[in-house]
């Protein structure tokens, strides 16, 4: 349906429209007019039946009342006149036929008495039946029969005529539209024929001619208004495409000539532009290059180096990057080839310059790693001996005091070294920073002891000030901060004398500390403030005082390593003040190594099985040192040149403990530790190093071989018990009271008077205070003071102080 | 619905009792048709002053078989407004003021005195004799062919002041003059 409706034309579209119009509209008009006929026609036979017989009915009222059927039929026969009424009848109250009529003498039709009023059809004709009544009482009914065959005639005439009107209304429908379609259809066919035309001829210059101002007049319009712009547009087309052929042009005149290669692919890979440059990076000169597949494969967003071809060398490097572009209007790949031979070539020198600088400065690290442990050997042997020879209880006292000032002075060297190694690694970019969490507050009364002593004798007055929001335990790099603090107060007691020395420790945020540091010395000149964080640059002052001009210079770097900085205000002849602070994390107890440090330890314990210790060193000084200090304390030992020495006595004596030595002819002590570490004894036995190397990535791979620990030498005789408690669980006895009391019986009154007498008064008298005082903090500090003139001594008082026998002290001091 | 029901009643007892009566007396139609009929004229008869009495009065004179069907529709039906009363009377002392008065066959010899009654009471009489129309009785009874009919003398009706219908004398065998009109024997 659907289809033929599309292919009917606008024509015959319009005929039938008006056709069924024109139809429907005449049908509705016929089929109404018929109907309105039949009801009005049966309205009215009902009516003129109904007027019949009631004037009949009301005629024989009084024939009914007096039994008169003549009266009666008489009466009925009056409706001769009417010609449809072919019979009538009445029947009594009794249902009984009463009188009767018919038209025609023999047409004796009667019918039965029926109960209501009604008409109805039977056979053809209509039958009327009415009630007589009399003073509302039903005393009679009359019925006609009514003959409709003139009604049927007259019905169907006008049927007939209603159909005929119907025919001649459509033929006169179909003769006008055939007429009015033209006005519509003919435009529009003609507008038809003109899109023909320009379809045929591709000429957009053609109109269509407008006849009307209708709809239609309009569709012309805009069919010429649309011809128009598509000019228009062509023209406009046609001018940018010969812009763009133009800018084309001159894209491929400039991209010729620079150096950067460019190649452009259509999707499917195929070259569709390439330039001088990538021709020769490519190595083709060849013409027919355009529409071949290109060689390279470029991942989007990265770039490759690719090898490429130059004009003077064979061989070169090129960056090749790809991005999307258009090329005929279409998406393509533009591929972009840099020459970076040049650069290439220069990151090669880079490489091998860097490579032959990293190689210097290893060497500097090694020679740097020597020497420590060149020059840390022998000062392990001179502290060492020093140390066993203060065991020695025949020394007189002035040996002893020569003794201290050995160690003293060993002990400062060993300092001077540990900076300059600390420099060196500083420039290396070597310096670990070890975080630890630790007491600060007990740091900073450490540190306080060990100054208040020195500014006295300076005749300084100290003070230190430590905030009450400084938390107790914070976690950064302790020894660092330790340096930090002592080089500063160190300076500070350097240059000042008479004067007042103070730290103050507070606390600048929440995640800072900061420390004033400052004195009343002579200050610094303005223009040498600048050289004061240098290395190997000190001021004037510093000259006088001597020093290495290393210890501001590795402050600031301790400082920057624990996140902070370092500044400093000075006038000179007024003082200094040095201001740092450092970043820290807040700690708490449970993270803090406990440090115990009791006393001398005399012997091991009874019972200890674990005591057999391998001693191997090269270097036999060092190695007596270790013998000897163990052996004097119970150990059982035994000693190794070398590590090949050691891998063949622990084979037969099978050690403990072995305290090796790093560097060794004929086998190292990685090597050892290696051999006797592979067998199944040997993961049982404890390797400790006692190494000079001052270098933290050392002490790394001695750990990854799988030594237990590791030493640094010279060592402090605490440190090496400490270690094999640590790893064997040794334990000790230790210097306690009872062997202070046989000391102090040792010292009879006058040597105790003596030795009190070489004390300067200002010191036992402040002892005497403090005891007095009851003062426990200054007492130790003071007592602990003492050592410097005579450790006996000291250890008596402190003795007494640790019992809290302050009288004990008193007395002694009371002379 | 009481009313229907009431109505419905009504009509099965008057079904019941024609029925009854037309069962018992079959012999009797002809004074059915008679009482029917004198029900009738008071249907197309109009008494001038007859606006005096409550009730509407036929009295029979003598025995008549008439008696009990009229009766019988006085019971059921009424003449214009008024009820319908039936007196029966033997003597011709004790007639009452009425407005139908029927005079059965049996009382012939009254005859003469009642129309002169009548005509002074305003009392229609009715007669049931071959006869008697032409000797000045305003309506009399006859039968033609088995067929009841009536006649009526005008001049007697209209001495007594009462107007008969058209319809009525339509259908009457007519007397004027003490002649029959129309040829009508």
């Amino acid at each position: 349906m659907a289809k033929i409706k599309r292919k009917i034309s606008i024509k015959n579209k319009l005929i039938a429209i008006q056709m069924l119009t024109a139809f429907l509209v005449l049908l509705f008009y016929t089929i109404f007019s018929i109907y309105n006929e039949v009801v009005f026609y049966e309205q009215s036979v009902i009516k003129k039946s109904e007027s019949v017989a009631n004037l009949l009915g009301v005629n024989c009222i009084s024939a009914l009342n007096f039994l008169d059927e003549k009266a009666a039929e008489e009466i009925l026969s009056s409706v001769k006149a009417e010609n449809d009424i072919v019979n009538a009848w009445i029947y009594n109250n009794d249902q009984n036929l009463f009188a009767s009529y018919s038209k025609i003498e023999s047409d004796l039709y009667s019918f039965p008495y029926m109960p209501d009023n009604k008409g109805e059809y039977v056979d053809g004709f209509f039958i009327y039946t009415s009630n007589i009544i009399q003073e509302d009482e039903i005393i009679g009914q009359i019925s006609l029969r009514i003959d409709m065959t003139s009604y049927w005639s007259d019905l169907s005439k006008n049927v007939i005529i209603a159909i005929f009107v119907l025919i001649v209304g459509m033929v006169l429908a179909y003769l006008l539209s055939r007429l009015t379609q033209k006005s519509i259809s003919n435009p529009i066919l003609k507008l038809v024929s003109t899109v023909d035309e320009i379809s045929e001829t591709g000429d957009y210059t053609l109109r269509a001619e407008k006849k009307t101002n209708d709809e239609i007049g309009k569709l012309y319009d805009g069919f010429n208004k649309m011809l128009t712009q598509i000019n228009i547009r062509d023209e406009e087309r046609s001018k940018t495409e010969n812009i763009l052929r133009a800018s084309q042009a001159s894209f491929v005149n400039i991209v010729g000539k620079t150096d950067v290669g460019y190649i452009i692919l259509d999707k499917q890979k195929r070259i569709q532009f390439i330039n001088r440059a990538a021709g020769i990076f490519l190595n083709t000169t060849d013409k027919n290059i355009l529409g071949n597949e290109c060689k390279y494969s470029v991942p989007k967003n990265e770039v490759l180096e690719i090898e490429i071809t130059r004009e003077n060398t064979d061989f070169g490097w090129g960056e090749i990057s790809k991005l999307d572009t258009q090329w005929d209007n279409n998406p393509a790949d533009l591929i972009i080839i840099h020459d970076v031979t040049e650069r290439k070539n220069a990151e090669e020198n880079i490489l091998k310059a860097r490579e032959e600088a990293e190689a210097a400065n290893q060497a500097k690290s090694i020679f740097l790693a020597n020497m420590s442990h060149e020059i840390r050997t022998p000062m392990n042997a001179i502290l060492g001996f020093t140390q066993i020879m203060q065991r020695d209880k025949t020394l007189n006292q002035e040996q002893l005091n020569n003794l201290e000032t050995i160690s003293k002075s060993g002990e400062h060297l060993l300092g001077l070294i540990n900076d300059i190694l600390e420099m060196s690694k500083i420039e290396a970019g070597r310096t670990s920073f070890n975080q630890t969490c630790f007491d600060l507050h007990s740091l900073i009364y450490d540190i306080e002891k060990m100054f208040r002593l020195r500014c006295e004798s300076n005749k300084n007055k100290l003070e230190i000030n430590t905030d009450k929001n400084i938390p107790k335990y914070i976690v950064t790099d302790e020894n660092k901060l330790r340096q930090v603090i002592i080089n500063l107060l160190s300076n500070a007691v350097k240059f000042t004398n008479n004067g007042i020395i103070s730290l103050h420790v507070y606390l600048k945020n929440e995640n800072q500390i900061g420390f004033d540091v400052k004195d009343t010395g002579i200050g610094i000149p303005q223009h040498e403030i600048h050289k004061l964080f240098k290395y190997f640059e000190q001021a004037s002052g510093g000259m006088k005082v001597g020093g290495t001009g290393l210890g501001l210079a590795l402050s600031q770097e301790f400082i920057k390593l624990m996140g902070g900085d370092i500044s400093v205000e000075s006038t000179e002849g007024k003082g200094s003040k040095f201001n740092f602070y450092i970043q820290f994390e807040k700690g708490d107890s449970s993270q803090v190594e406990k440090v115990v440090n009791i006393g001398k330890v005399i012997r091991i314990a009874d019972g200890v099985e674990k005591n057999k210790i391998l001693v191997v060193d090269d270097n036999e000084a060092n190695r007596k040192v270790l013998v000897k200090l163990l052996t004097i304390v119970g150990f059982d030992v035994r000693e190794a040149e070398n590590g090949k020495e050691a891998v063949d006595i622990f084979d037969q004596w099978h050690p403990h403990a072995i305290l090796m030595d790093n560097v060794m002819p004929v086998m190292d002590g990685k090597e050892a530790t290696k051999i006797i570490k592979a067998t199944k004894l040997g993961i049982e036995t404890k390797i400790i190093f006692v190494t000079a190397s001052a270098l933290e990535e050392e002490r790394k791979k001695i750990i990854e071989i799988g030594a237990d620990d590791f030493m640094r030498k010279p060592f402090k005789e605490d440190k090496i018990f400490e270690m094999l408690h640590k790893h064997l669980n040794i334990k000790y006895i230790y210097e306690d009271a009872q062997d202070i009391r046989e000391k102090q019986n040792m010292l009879n009154d006058e040597e105790i008077e003596a030795i009190l007498l070489t004390i300067p008064d200002e010191l036992k008298q402040n002892i005497y205070n403090a005891a007095i005082n009851g003062d426990i903090e200054k007492l130790e500090i003071f007592i602990e003071s003492l050592s410097e003139y005579n450790t006996e001594i000291t250890s008596v008082l402190l003795t007494y102080a640790k019992r809290f026998s302050y009288d004990s002290i008193t007395n002694l001091l009371k002379n | 619905m009481r009313k229907i029901i009431y109505i419905s009643f009504i009509c099965s007892i008057f079904w019941l009792c024609l029925s009854g009566f037309y069962e018992k007396q079959p012999q009797t139609s002809e004074s059915n048709v008679k009482a029917v009929f004198i029900f009738n004229f008071t249907k197309y008869l109009e008494w001038t002053n007859n606006t005096k009495s409550k009730t509407f009065d036929i009295v029979i004179f003598g025995k008549s078989d008439i008696t009990a069907p009229l009766r019988e529709i006085a019971g059921l039906k009424k003449a214009g407004e008024k009820k319908i009363r039936i007196i029966e009377i033997d003597n011709i002392d004790e007639i009452p003021p009425c407005n139908i008065m029927y005079v059965d066959p049996s009382q012939e010899k009254y005859l003469s005195n009642l129309l002169q009654t009548a005509k002074e009471k305003e009392i229609l009489i009715i007669s049931n004799k071959k006869g008697y129309g032409v000797l000045g009785v305003p309506i009399n009874f006859v039968t033609i062919d088995g067929k009841v009919k009536f006649e009526i003398n005008i001049n007697s009706i209209e001495e007594i002041g009462i107007k008969p219908s058209s319809q009525l004398l339509k259908l009457a065998i007519l007397i004027k003059n003490g002649k029959y009109i129309d040829g009508k024997n």
